[in-house]
């Protein structure tokens, strides 16, 4: 049954690529088609994809360390929002560390869920969910807590709900079940 | 054995009685039998007379009166209860009338505060009133636990613990296994409520929760820790051995497929979260799947959903339009009706 489903979802997909503008509205106008909108499936998952990211070494370790590693390289698919190296240099002293303490498991799931949502939010479809939402748009982590995202220039800020702010820099990278953006800030949950 | 001694002492009694009546009991008190002293000594018995009287010779015929000429005369006798009954008088009349006492006691009962020399009994009263007064009114102090109930509220960021509000990286574990909970600390906080049909307070024990990301479970007599659940976003922790009350497989329907007990792996599902358990050794080793869980069909789409989020393969089939939305959540794809937000069905199941 799901063979069969994911088989005429490929069939469909084959289809549509041949006349779509590649965005997710089917009225949309200009909207910048994304490179797995255009049918290229990345072949590496997410944990994949931020551990051959020099810039998110301290991410994977904290998600190996958080028991997330299957999450990541799972079926299910995720948006992640990953703090850089620099992110988490802006922590104090020590609080790296600290996060990976044995001691500090919980707290760190808690930590790291809140930059995860569900599904797959490519940097196209939010800027759309920002111009939908008059500048503002709201996604909800697996973690329980929402990320605020706007517009700062050409910048998306993301506010978490503590109240703190982070920038989404780089480009993002697909991954087979998901994407990764990268964030200067280590967003922190209620 | 004593009361065997009693019996046969009453025994002994009940027969010497009349005996002792029929042979001096006419001797009595009258001293007429005052021959022989053995039976004079009987008859004092027999007559029911006083020890004292016997001193002064009841039995002894003509001893009765050197006893009395002992005594003084009666008029001495008199002018010396006379005597005693004025100095009585007197000592009555150097205290304070009645009237004054009752004043003075007043004064006392209501002046707590001024401290008179020599009244320590009443300082010690006065310290147990206020003891009471501090019970019931207590001065709101944030930092103490015991005011910890009232400390509701922190500035984002922090988290509330029972000494007030702290970083989230100092919110520690506060108790170990087999420590005695402290009941004040824990005042106001209960178990998350998300959390609440896992751990339900039990005839034997009771759960608590101090924001450090950790589920105590002490014993309700002792008050002791018997288990500490650490809350890892589901209520499992990473390395450590499965909690009770989930021998059951409980995989949501959706995830079933991908994620089935087998010879090596037992997959369970805690808020929000789908862990794989070690088969052999029971050992949680990871967390294989995030739900979110609160998209549900016939209500609206809640916040947080603003984004358009499916996976790529679904992309071409599903696409918003004036209609219709389409968003995706814990391996469904939701339909939403584009004007009202109400979700209407759930038009593909990923997993």
């Amino acid at each position: 049954m799901k063979r069969s489903l994911l088989a005429a979802a490929a069939l469909l997909a084959v289809a549509a690529c041949q006349g779509d503008d590649g965005g997710n509205r089917s009225d949309s106008n200009g909207a910048t088609p994304t490179a797995a909108t255009k049918g290229e499936q990345p072949k590496t998952n997410l944990l994949e994809a931020l551990g051959g990211s020099a810039e998110h070494k301290t991410l994977a370790n904290a998600m190996k360390a958080a028991g997330l590693t299957e999450t990541l390289s799972g079926a299910q698919p995720y948006t992640l929002f990953a703090p850089t190296e620099a992110a988490f240099a802006k922590l104090p002293a020590g609080g790296a560390n600290e996060l990976l303490a044995p001691e500090a498991k919980g707290q760190l799931v808690a930590l790291l869920t809140g930059h995860i949502v569900p599904g797959v939010v490519t940097a196209a479809d939010l800027g759309r969910a920002i111009e939908r939402g008059k500048g503002k748009a709201e996604l909800a982590t697996v973690g329980g807590s929402n990320l605020s995202f706007s517009r700062d220039g050409d910048a998306v800020v993301v506010t978490d709900a503590a109240g703190g702010q982070a920038r989404v820099t780089g480009t993002e990278r697909l991954a087979s079940n998901g994407v990764v953006h990268s964030v200067d800030g280590v967003l922190r949950s209620k | 054995m004593r009361n065997l001694i009693l019996l046969a002492g009453t025994a002994a009694l009940a027969i010497a009685v009349p005996v002792a009546a029929e042979k001096g009991g006419k001797g009595g008190g009258h001293g007429q039998g005052g021959g022989k002293p053995a039976k004079v000594e009987r008859g004092g018995h027999g007559g029911g007379g006083k020890p004292a009287r016997m001193e002064r010779g009841g039995g002894h015929g003509g001893g009765g009166q050197v006893a009395r000429s002992a005594r003084p005369p009666k008029a001495e006798r008199q002018a010396f209860r006379a005597e005693r009954h004025v100095e009585r008088r007197a000592a009555r009349a150097e205290r304070p009338e009645r009237a004054v006492r009752r004043s003075i006691r007043d004064e006392r009962r209501q002046d707590h505060f001024v401290r008179r020399p020599g009244e320590e009994r009443r300082d010690f009263r006065r310290v147990g009133r206020d003891r009471q007064d501090y019970r019931r009114m207590p001065d709101f102090r944030p930092g103490e636990p015991r005011f910890a109930g009232y400390d509701r509220f922190c500035p984002p960021g922090l988290a509330r613990k029972g000494n007030g509000c702290l970083p989230p990286g100092q919110a520690k574990k506060h108790f170990a296994r087999g420590q005695r909970i402290d009941r004040d600390w824990f005042e106001g906080y209960r178990v998350p409520v998300s959390y609440r049909s896992f751990y339900q307070d039990g005839p034997d024990y009771y759960y608590s929760y101090d924001d450090s990301g950790y589920i105590y479970r002490a014993d309700r007599g002792s008050d002791l820790i018997s288990a500490i659940i650490p809350l890892f976003g589901g209520g499992f922790g990473i390395g450590q051995p499965l909690p009770a009350g989930y021998d059951a497989y409980n995989v949501p329907m959706q995830y079933r497929d991908d994620y089935y007990d087998n010879d090596e792996s037992l997959y369970r599902y805690g808020d929000n979260a789908i862990y794989r358990v070690d088969n052999q050794s029971g050992m949680i080793e990871g967390i294989v799947a995030l739900l979110g869980g609160d998209l549900n069909v016939g209500q609206e789409l809640p916040d947080g959903y603003d984004a358009y989020n499916l996976p790529m393969d679904y992309r071409d089939e599903y696409q918003d339009d004036d209609d219709y939305n389409y968003r995706y959540a814990d391996g469904n794809i939701y339909q939403v009706d584009a004007k009202t937000q109400m979700i209407q069905a759930i038009v593909e199941m990923l997993a």
